[in-house]
């Protein structure tokens, strides 16, 4: 029997998401093919990989390592930059069913600026811009913006000042306190945040002896990192009034509820489909089902429900 | 816009460990019981396989297809470490989840001869080309006696084959590039498989001799299907994907020294 999938509907902010299930960015290829039905089912919305104003190389040597339930990337943001972007990979991307959430890295105030810009005139195409103020993998910007208060504020104002659709900010864990930094963030003006990017680690290869990246640290992500992502989820939902979308090692529609109880508006998934592009269809029944057996009317009732009989 | 590949979603399947046959403690061949049968596969695609229950370890390995038959398929699985050790020791029976086929394979050429190098487990594509075409001449080397179990087996089912070892205990001393000196560019096509040095080596006669060399590399890898970038390697035209770009690049489209 078909599955009734109205009900996993929910809202982060203005935007609709016909599920609370997100592909996070930096995982998901290019191709039309993955941007429409059937391979998105379940999906509610699909992030770009990270998009700079000139094109990327990457990082050079080993860029993927995995560790127990995890896996390190050390990727650069590689990427074709704004021009090719917007010439072949947008107009695919936008042709499919799912909503399409541009994650641009936050580069110099002049550049993003530029890319903000140029994505302005193709507002119809995006759902939403996802500022991605937290990548770990490359020199000068990255993670620097989101790694203080101060910082992130001046990139969600340069952003915000070109573009005025939603605008979402990815976090970085790696901060000293994260609440201060999503309170600057939502002071600044964005309109929902997402916690998190990878946490900041390292390999070393015990055969040369020496770091298995260039740049000796590297993301993390995978199941390993779940519960310190929904830990952050929990403590900025508490700090701010702007939904929060929790991004950290989901596998699981336990993972998922979870981290809506704790707060999360939606959800977005990546290291995971590596193993299994059918988990968002299937998470999302599962996600369904609970709601059914709970008696939830809307899986907006669920958002943050874990905290009443706590806080 | 970008040209639409086909559909996805049938690239990720549960399939049926259907048998394991022993090359001695760290090499089996196992054979896989599909339950999608593929489409005829290409020497040199290959899948991700990683056992089906848990998360760790957490990605699929990738190994190239060395045999096609019905909705079965075979792979030769050379223990590395803990994840392939976790497969080759899996119960017959047991499911293992598999993400394939994937990449582009050897082209079809237009040359009269393919000459095929193979280092040691580099054999598998050769095997699966000899069984869709037995027109090709294949070489196979390996460092030294330890490995005859896999000669035998690949002696059985490639006749003729072009034996190869360091020790020269085992078919002709030294490597399969000693073929090279035979071949005629305007009429040969090489296709090899095996380790980095190996290919580079086989890149730097052939682009000196002129002949029309394809590689099959191995980077690691995580997603097989072209999302996370894992798995680059740097070519004359930039930064490609091996899991989808390749494996199989024309020898003198790769940036040998490039890290």
């Amino acid at each position: 029997m078909p599955v009734d999938r109205k009900g996993s509907e929910v809202f982060v902010g203005k935007v609709a998401l016909r599920s609370p299930l997100i592909i996070a960015s930096g995982t998901w290829p290019h191709g039309p093919e993955y941007w429409r039905s059937p391979v998105t089912t379940g999906v509610g919305a699909a992030c770009t990989k990270a998009l700079t104003l000139h094109p990327r190389t990457g990082n050079p040597g080993i860029r993927v390592w995995e560790t127990p339930c995890g896996l390190l990337n050390s990727i650069g943001l590689q990427n074709p930059g704004l021009e090719q972007f917007l010439m072949i990979d947008l107009p695919s991307l936008s042709s499919g069913d799912v909503e399409v959430v541009v994650n641009v890295a936050m580069e110099t105030e002049e550049e993003t600026g530029k890319v903000l810009a140029a994505l302005s005139e193709k507002q119809h195409l995006l759902g939403a811009v996802e500022l991605n103020i937290s990548c770990p993998n490359v020199d000068g910007g990255g993670m620097a913006w989101g790694s203080d208060p101060v910082q992130a504020a001046r990139a969600i104002r340069i952003a915000r000042g070109n573009w005025k659709g939603p605008l979402w900010a990815k976090l970085t864990p790696q901060c000293g306190d994260i609440s201060l930094v999503a309170r600057a963030a939502e002071d600044a003006g964005a309109d929902a945040l997402v916690v998190a990017n990878t946490w900041l680690g390292m390999a070393i290869d015990t055969n040369s002896g020496t770091p298995v990246f260039s740049r000796k640290y590297a993301g993390l992500s995978g199941p390993a990192v779940f519960p310190l992502s929904l830990r952050l989820v929990w403590e900025v939902s508490s700090a701010v009034g702007i939904p929060v979308i929790g991004c950290g090692g989901v596998s699981r529609v336990e993972d998922v509820l979870s981290m809506m109880l704790a707060g999360a508006s939606a959800v977005e998934i990546g290291t995971f489909h590596f193993t299994d592009l059918s988990c968002f269809s299937r998470i999302e029944e599962g996600f369904l089902e609970y709601l059914s057996v709970k008696g939830y009317a809307s899986a907006m009732e669920l958002i943050g429900r874990g905290k009443r009989k706590v806080d | 816009m970008c040209t639409s590949g086909p559909d996805p979603t049938g690239l990720d399947q549960d399939v049926v460990l259907a048998s394991r046959f022993s090359l001695g403690e760290k090499l089996f061949i196992l054979t896989l019981e599909t339950r999608e049968m593929f489409s005829r596969v290409q020497p040199g695609q290959f899948v991700l396989l990683r056992t089906a229950a848990g998360l760790d370890p957490l990605l699929g390995r990738p190994f190239a297809i060395c045999g096609q038959e019905g909705n079965r398929i075979e792979i030769i699985v050379a223990v590395a470490g803990r994840g392939t050790r976790l497969l080759a020791d899996s119960a017959l029976g047991v499911r293992l989840s598999l993400r394939g086929p994937l990449g582009n394979g050897f082209p079809e050429s237009t040359k009269s001869r393919t000459h095929c190098l193979a280092g040691a487990v580099g054999i598998a594509p050769f095997l699966l080309a000899r069984q869709q075409n037995g027109e090709s001449e294949i070489h196979l080397g390996v460092p030294g006696q330890d490995w005859e179990p896999l000669v035998n087996w690949v002696s059985e089912r490639i006749h003729g084959l072009h034996v190869y070892s360091e020790d020269g205990k085992l078919g002709n001393r030294g490597n399969p590039l000693l073929c090279l000196d035979g071949l005629d560019p305007r009429s040969d096509v090489v296709w090899a498989c095996g380790p980095t040095g190996m290919l580079k080596a086989v890149s730097a006669v052939c682009g000196k001799r002129q002949i029309a060399a394809w590689v099959s590399l191995e980077t690691r890898m995580a997603c097989g299907m072209g999302g996370c970038h894992g798995c680059v390697v740097q070519t004359v035209d930039g930064p490609k994907k091996t899991c989808t770009d390749g494996p199989v690049f024309h020898s003198q489209e790769v940036l040998w020294n490039a890290s």
